[in-house]
């Protein structure tokens, strides 16, 4: 599973991190038990500091989505029920990033086949 | 022809190299000037030096004629072997260049024995190897960056083997810094050789960890199982074997000042056995590669 | 050389994300002879003793040297042998003398004489060496530099606390060297003359030195054969 941030948007880069990470546990793309990197692993992978990556698992951890084992690892957990995370609308979250990539696409001037024919490229390179 | 001379020196490194050294300094013992013309023989030899002069200046360069072939022939597919073959070459090259200034350094520290060198040859390929995988991001600065959320294990990239030598090695270089701080003058000479290998084990540990962390953005499917294997041949035959082999020689080294009974020699040869098995183990022979990449 | 394909450029970028791509021959060869030439250079400097005081290098030859007795009957002395194979004149501080069974009662140097050159009614030069005197007179106390290419002669006087001589190398000398006052690199070197101790003691406890025997200069300047350095310095002590 992969995990994108970008410095430039509004939103601090640690809660694009807490996002991603809930948005996938929520689909069921990452399952409970998964192991995730390490800080330094991530922090390494994604040019940021450790301080960044450490606050964005602690946020999960305060969700109940993370659990940090020492130095086994920090795991994914089941999210518990009583206490539901925001409800995840599968075809809403898809329709929004859809609708991003489209505007965008039209503001460069590219014409559909050429927006499909890079998305294959970019679906095939990741 | 001239291509295939100068493949044939890129595929004999380290005989070419020593060649070149006897021979460059090869003039100066023979040459004896005498009143009725030139040392016939001190020429020949000046000319051969300037031929393994060039010849060597084609291993600088970095040259590996065979690293496409090898990398076609252990990589499961195309996209694998242009990143295996990038890999080899480069700590193929850094290896050697680390070797021949590590045992022309040991020369400097010669005290007149002949393992001076060797150790400084297996010092130097063990810090080439290492320097050869501390590379930085080379791509543009980008605002957005991407990344893969799988953790990555040491036990993924490196042998159990490997692991447990260097644990070994370690324990054994502090029980003889032990023993040589405890029973004084006569085996003191133990503590600095036990020491450079416990320093060893512990590089080849920390460059371990960095190989394992190091940035890996977000990839396909494909290219991070390629990369996963390039990470593996690195912290095993790039830089951990060479280690190891230098910190056995290093203990054998310690172990000899505690005499020449039968028992210490017998100790003293089977360590040096290992180191070289150990070196052979690194190289990027066809076995040790499909060993390393079938595993 | 494999390449990815031309059309692969966005893959090119991946691949160099996880390994550089090679800077070209002619960089490599340059930046890789820069740093043989750097180790070449190093370990000149290293063999010539510029870069911490380094005397001795490769085999110390023996010093083939004989026991004296003090013109006072207290005390032995043996020699060892420092040649300053270096291109630096270094500075002797301290010398750790190991001999087992004997007292060490004071140490010092002696420099091999210089040779003068003369020259001959006919005209023909050579070299001649100033007569060498009793080591207690030529010995000199710490520190003492020791120029480069000239040899130091290490003197102990001692006094055997046991008659008895052990299989083994005996008189093991280390020598602490430095530059001397002032001068750089401010680093001081143990060495070790320990390839070239007083004697080496065979399991009859006779010294064995390369075949010979041992000698010892009677306090009258009389030369005798003695088994070992304990052994011989019990009796002309006695």
């Amino acid at each position: 599973m992969k995990l994108r941030v970008d410095s430039t948007l509004a939103l601090p880069v640690y809660e694009q991190i807490r996002e991603q990470v809930v948005r996938m546990v929520l689909a069921g793309t990452i399952e409970p038990g998964t192991r995730l990197p390490t800080i330094r692993q991530l922090a390494n992978d994604l040019q940021l500091a450790k301080g960044t990556v450490a606050k964005a698992y602690a946020l999960l951890e305060e969700a109940k989505i993370l659990e940090t084992r020492g130095h086994r690892g920090s795991f994914i957990l089941t999210p518990p029920k009583e206490r539901p995370v925001e409800e995840l609308d599968l075809g809403t979250a898809l329709a929004d990033s859809a609708e991003m990539y489209v505007i965008a696409a039209k503001q460069l001037g590219v014409d559909l086949d050429s927006a499909v024919s890079e998305l294959r490229r970019v679906w095939d390179r990741l | 022809m001239m291509k295939r001379i100068i493949d044939a020196a890129a595929r004999r490194r380290w005989p070419l190299t020593v060649l070149a050294f006897i021979t460059i300094l090869g003039p100066f013992v023979v040459a004896r000037p005498d009143g009725e013309g030139t040392n016939i023989a001190a020429v020949v030899l000046v000319l051969a030096a300037i031929a393994l002069i060039f010849l060597l200046a084609v291993n600088l360069s970095g040259r590996d004629p065979d690293a496409d072939a090898r990398a076609l022939e252990v990589a499961p597919d195309s996209l694998s072997a242009v990143l295996f073959a990038r890999w080899m070459r480069r700590s193929k090259h850094f290896r050697f260049v680390g070797g021949l200034c590590g045992a022309i350094l040991g020369l400097g520290f010669a005290t007149g024995s002949l393992a001076s060198p060797l150790v400084g040859l297996l010092a130097g390929v063990a810090f080439g190897g290492a320097a050869a995988e501390v590379h930085s991001f080379q791509g543009r600065p980008r605002s957005a960056r991407s990344a893969d959320i799988t953790a990555r294990h040491m036990g993924d990239y490196v042998t159990p083997t490997d692991t447990v030598a260097l644990a070994v090695i370690a324990a054994a270089a502090m029980c003889l810094m032990v023993v040589a701080v405890t029973t004084g003058a006569g085996r003191w000479g133990s503590f600095w050789p036990a020491m450079a290998a416990l320093v060893a084990v512990a590089a080849a540990t920390a460059m371990q960890r960095a190989v394992v962390v190091r940035r890996r953005p977000a990839l396909s499917d494909d290219l991070r199982r390629a990369d996963d294997v390039m990470r593996r041949l690195a912290a095993t035959q790039g830089f951990t074997r060479p280690a190891i082999a230098f910190a056995l020689v290093m203990l054998s080294q310690g172990l000899a000042t505690f005499g020449n009974s039968t028992t210490v020699t017998v100790a003293v040869l089977a360590l040096w056995m290992l180191a070289i098995a150990w070196y052979v183990a690194s190289r990027q022979s066809r076995a040790n590669l499909r060993a390393l990449i079938g595993s | 050389m494999l390449e990815s394909r031309p059309e692969d450029r966005d893959l090119d970028e991946r691949l160099d994300e996880l390994i550089p791509l090679s800077a070209g021959p002619i960089k490599t060869l340059v930046a890789s002879a820069a740093v043989v030439g750097a180790a070449i250079a190093s370990t000149v400097l290293i063999m010539g003793g510029y870069l911490y005081p380094r005397p001795t290098f490769g085999s110390s030859f023996s010093s083939g040297s004989f026991l004296e007795v003090g013109p006072a009957r207290n005390a032995v002395s043996a020699t060892v042998m420092m040649p300053n194979n270096s291109s630096r004149s270094v500075r002797i501080t301290d010398i750790a003398f190991d001999g087992p069974g004997a007292d060490v009662v004071d140490v010092g140097v002696i420099l091999d004489p210089p040779y003068e050159t003369q020259t001959s009614d006919v005209g023909v030069e050579s070299s001649v060496a100033t007569p060498i005197l009793p080591r207690n007179q030529a010995a000199m106390p710490l520190p003492i530099v020791v120029p480069a290419g000239r040899t130091a002669t290490v003197v102990v006087w001692f006094r055997p606390t046991d008659c008895i001589d052990k299989p083994g190398p005996w008189g093991l000398v280390d020598a602490t060297v430095d530059f001397g006052d002032g001068a750089f690199p401010p680093f001081s070197n143990t060495v070790s003359l320990h390839q070239d101790p007083v004697a080496f003691i065979d399991l009859d406890g006779n010294a064995d030195n390369g075949g010979e025997s041992m000698m010892m200069q009677d306090a009258d300047g009389s030369m005798r054969e003695i088994s070992g350095p304990l052994a011989g310095a019990c009796e002309a002590l006695r």
